[in-house]
């Protein structure tokens, strides 16, 4: 109970601290991920001649990398649990076409509805899609990758069904408005972007689903001996991801007008590149939303850039492979610094 | 014993950024010798261990084996010298047989070039033989025991040559029959001019099987003497540099009153018929053999494994616990035998991992209330003196004893009144173990009741007030305090069926 029992411990049974100076490093806000962050800041300014730091250019960068954004913190949380949700791209274009579609004045496949409904309606359809997700990880050892893989699978089965393979390209026109519209200079979609990274943030760090979340991923076994109840976790976990990633397809198609149901493919695993971009184990029970947002933010300036040096889009897809590995990498080498 | 050195280490320093882990160490290993080697959690023996292996190399020092000076060795060449190391945690491959796990990296080859399965499992009989050991060769290793898995890490090294054959806790997962038999089969090795050396926090082992122990410290060599010529106290001494009093605190608090009462409870295939009391403020030993099905049965109680039949009451009312959420919310904790793989998330910081079981009660809705899950932290790690840091330390970073404290703590902070104990001492160093020790004791002093199952029989001796003994499956006696003694518990121990394939 007191202090002076602390004090007057012999120091000699601490043990070896070979971690000590890392961890001191460790406590650098965000880790070697921000300074990379800024380093390439820096460059694309150097590189791009000033034309990089521009207001619009920057809004561009950020209204672009919005929806990859929060499909990647959908997938930070199933990666946290030591999952991974290879639906969530799916889920994002079909929470789209049902808005698009239910809102447009002349509906191809779906009922008309006013906006709000219409929204609504494709935020429940992407919770369901996460609860379905959830129960069967929960309730079933079979790992989430192939749960996912399967309801992947199905949703872009059921996408293609309804639509016929037509792109949806008539939303509620207040819909476009407001994709377009700014408070001040930035754009309503990133706005609602930098919104969801407060509520993600806020979830996984001050509430009790958060830290349960953080247990289950570290050790699913000492998680449920400590009265962790698992299997509501894991369903939380990916209904959580369903409606991040209804939210992603809402942005995406407030900002594009319009959306194809083979639109997409590649939302899902950008939203994995910007997890391990931001130095999230896939092993689990590590990892936070600000994690993510770096990763995010540097792909999407990467990406950026090579647009502004007129680098042809094939030679930035194989760039930016190059970053992930080299990113992973890195994150590695700290992590055994660090004495894992 | 002969005086032919195989191993001479001489001067070994080895530094890490901020910590000195080995500070001129000095030691020896003759052919025909058990060299046992003793310390404190983080005294530098594993560090020590690794230079001989080749996994570090020194920063300085010498190390000479077979008259061949090294300035450091790499793994392989610690093989080709054959230097041969038995881990805690094996490093067999579980899906892999018995004769693959013994030829893995050097398996026999015919002149095809394919590998010669009738010639590995032939060769593979032949070592186990030679150890005096039946095992099926065929057998996958995850479908063994713990104690016939290091029999096969043995036949590993024999096979591979080895002269030097180092074990690092080769008695932490056996129980006391297991133990004996490992004895002899160590012994015959050492017969045969084979030197090992020999790790363990149990003074009790290293006294019956040791011919020479090296006490260490703080990184460096404190004293090297014969077995015959030292005490268990003397060893205790010079681990922790000063005198540790009675390590076993046990006050009689037994109340009247019966908290739990299991009654007829069934789990097939583990354990039959189980039915005892536990007492307000009482510690209750639980005896018995490794498999003897004493960690499903705390399991079971917990509701972490179903059981077949039988009833569990708790505090007169009936317990039906069918998952450790709802075993927890009626008041019971288990502090189980895997600490690592169970008991705690590891990555996860002290806070996070002391507060786990206490989320529900330190929220209001779902918002975590921050200020008091740091302080209720705090009043732990002060309370249970817990080494850390800070609060945000992540746990892997913490000694076994302190890890184990935390786990203790978790079901303190939760407001536990019964406490499942599983080998609660395991790879915690002597220190550590006394202040356990008291804690337990104070627990019970304060009302707590505690079911504590464990594999060294001095710890059941020394802190319980009641014992049960387990022998497959079943209850076999149950001896007050006054009645327990180590040949009466064993003889309740063994099973009376004794063909007990060694």
């Amino acid at each position: 109970m007191t202090t002076s029992q602390q004090v007057s411990q012999p120091p000699a049974e601490t043990g070896p601290q070979p971690a000590r100076g890392a961890a001191n490093r460790r406590r650098l806000p965000g880790g070697a991920m921000v300074w990379v962050l800024a380093l390439l800041i820096l460059a694309a300014i150097v590189l791009s001649k000033g034309v990089f730091i521009r207001p619009s250019n920057l809004t561009t960068v950020l209204y672009q990398t919005a929806v990859v954004g929060v499909l990647a913190m959908a997938q930070a949380y199933a990666v946290i649990s030591k999952g991974l949700d290879l639906s969530i791209g799916a889920t994002a274009i079909l929470a789209a076409l049902i808005i698009g579609d239910s809102s447009s004045a002349d509906p191809q496949f779906l009922p008309h509805l006013p906006l709000p409904l219409a929204i609504l309606f494709g935020l429940v359809v992407g919770l369901l899609v996460g609860v379905v997700n959830g129960f069967l990880a929960g309730r079933t050892a079979v790992p989430p990758f192939i749960i996912t893989l399967s309801t992947y699978l199905v949703i872009v089965g059921v996408t293609f069904m309804l639509t016929q393979g037509a792109p949806v390209t008539q939303p509620a026109q207040v819909l476009k408005d407001l994709g377009e519209a700014r408070v001040w200079i930035l754009p309503v979609p990133v706005l609602l972007w930098f919104a969801l990274i407060v509520v993600g943030h806020f979830v996984l760090s001050r509430t009790k689903p958060g830290a349960m979340l953080y247990a289950v991923g570290g050790n699913e076994t000492a998680a449920r001996l400590s009265g962790v109840p698992v299997a509501r976790i894991k369903m939380f976990i990916y209904a959580a991801a369903g409606v991040f990633a209804a939210a992603a397809g809402l942005l995406f198609l407030a900002r594009t007008g319009s959306v194809s149901p083979s639109a997409g493919s590649e939302f899902m695993l950008m939203s994995v590149a910007a997890v391990v971009v931001g130095g999230i184990p896939l092993s689990g029970g590590q990892g936070k939303i600000r994690d993510v947002v770096l990763g995010v933010l540097i792909l999407g300036i990467a990406g950026n850039l090579m647009n502004l040096m007129g680098i042809s889009p094939y030679l930035q897809m194989a760039v930016q492979g190059a970053i992930i590995l080299v990113a992973v990498g890195a994150n590695q080498r700290l992590a055994q610094g660090r004495g894992v | 014993m002969t005086d032919d050195v195989l191993v001479r280490m001489a001067g070994i320093t080895k530094s890490y950024p901020g910590v000195a882990a080995l500070r001129g160490v000095d030691f020896d290993l003759r052919a025909g010798e058990v060299h046992c080697l003793i310390g404190e959690n983080g005294a530098g023996k594993s560090t020590l261990i690794r230079m001989l292996t080749g996994a570090e190399q020194p920063d300085q020092g010498v190390i000479t084996i077979s008259g061949q000076e090294y300035g450091g060795l790499r793994p392989a060449l610690a093989h080709r010298l054959g230097v041969s190391a038995i881990y805690q945690e094996t490093d067999l491959v579980p899906q892999l047989t018995v004769a693959e796990n013994v030829f893995l990296g050097h398996e026999p080859r015919g002149r095809s070039g394919a590998m010669d399965r009738a010639g590995m499992r032939r060769e593979a009989r032949r070592v186990l033989d030679e150890l005096g050991v039946t095992l099926p060769v065929d057998a996958p290793v995850s479908e063994l025991t713990a104690a016939n898995a290091q029999l096969v890490q043995i036949a590993k090294a024999l096979s591979r040559n080895c002269k030097v054959l180092i074990m690092d806790e080769p008695g932490a997962v056996l129980s006391d029959h297991e133990l004996e038999s490992l004895f002899e089969i160590v012994r015959s090795l050492r017969a045969r001019g084979m030197g090992i050396v020999y790790i363990s926090h149990r003074l009790e082992e290293l006294m019956l099987i040791g011919d020479r122990v090296t006490v260490m410290r703080d990184g460096q060599w404190v004293q090297t003497r014969a077995v015959a010529e030292t005490s268990v106290p003397e060893i205790i001494r010079a681990m922790v540099g000063r005198e540790l009093s009675d390590q076993y605190t046990k006050t009689a608090v037994v109340g009247d009153d019966v908290v739990l009462s299991v009654r007829g409870l069934t789990l097939r295939g583990h354990f039959e018929d189980v039915t005892f009391d536990l007492r307000r403020g009482e510690v209750l030993g639980l005896a018995g053999l490794v498999g003897a099905g004493r960690s499903e049965l705390l399991n079971c109680i917990f509701g972490a494994i179903p059981a077949d039949s039988g009833t569990v009451t708790l505090n007169g009312q009936p317990l039906k616990a069918r998952s450790p959420q709802q075993a927890i919310e009626a008041g019971i904790g288990l502090v189980p035998e895997d600490r690592r793989g169970a008991g705690l998330i590891l990555s996860r910081s002290v806070q996070e991992n002391l507060t786990l079981p206490s989320l529900g009660r330190l929220s209001r809705g779902m918002v975590l209330r921050g200020k008091e899950l740091a302080a209720v932290c705090r009043s732990y790690v002060e309370d249970l003196r817990i080494k850390t840091p800070s609060a945000a330390q992540p746990v892997r970073l913490l000694s076994g004893g302190n890890q184990q404290k935390v786990v203790l703590a978790k079901w303190l902070a939760r407001g536990t009144t019964v406490l499942l104990l599983d080998e609660p001492t395991a790879g915690v160093d002597v220190g550590a173990k006394s202040e356990i020790y008291a804690l337990m004791d104070r627990l019970a002093s304060d009302g707590i009741s505690i079911l504590m199952a464990s594999s060294e029989l001095s710890e059941v001796l020394g802190m319980s007030d009641r014992v049960l003994v387990m022998a497959e499956g079943r209850l076999t006696c149950e001896l007050s305090r006054e009645e327990a003694t180590q040949e009466v518990i064993m003889s309740h121990a063994v099973p009376m069926s004794a063909a007990i394939a060694s």
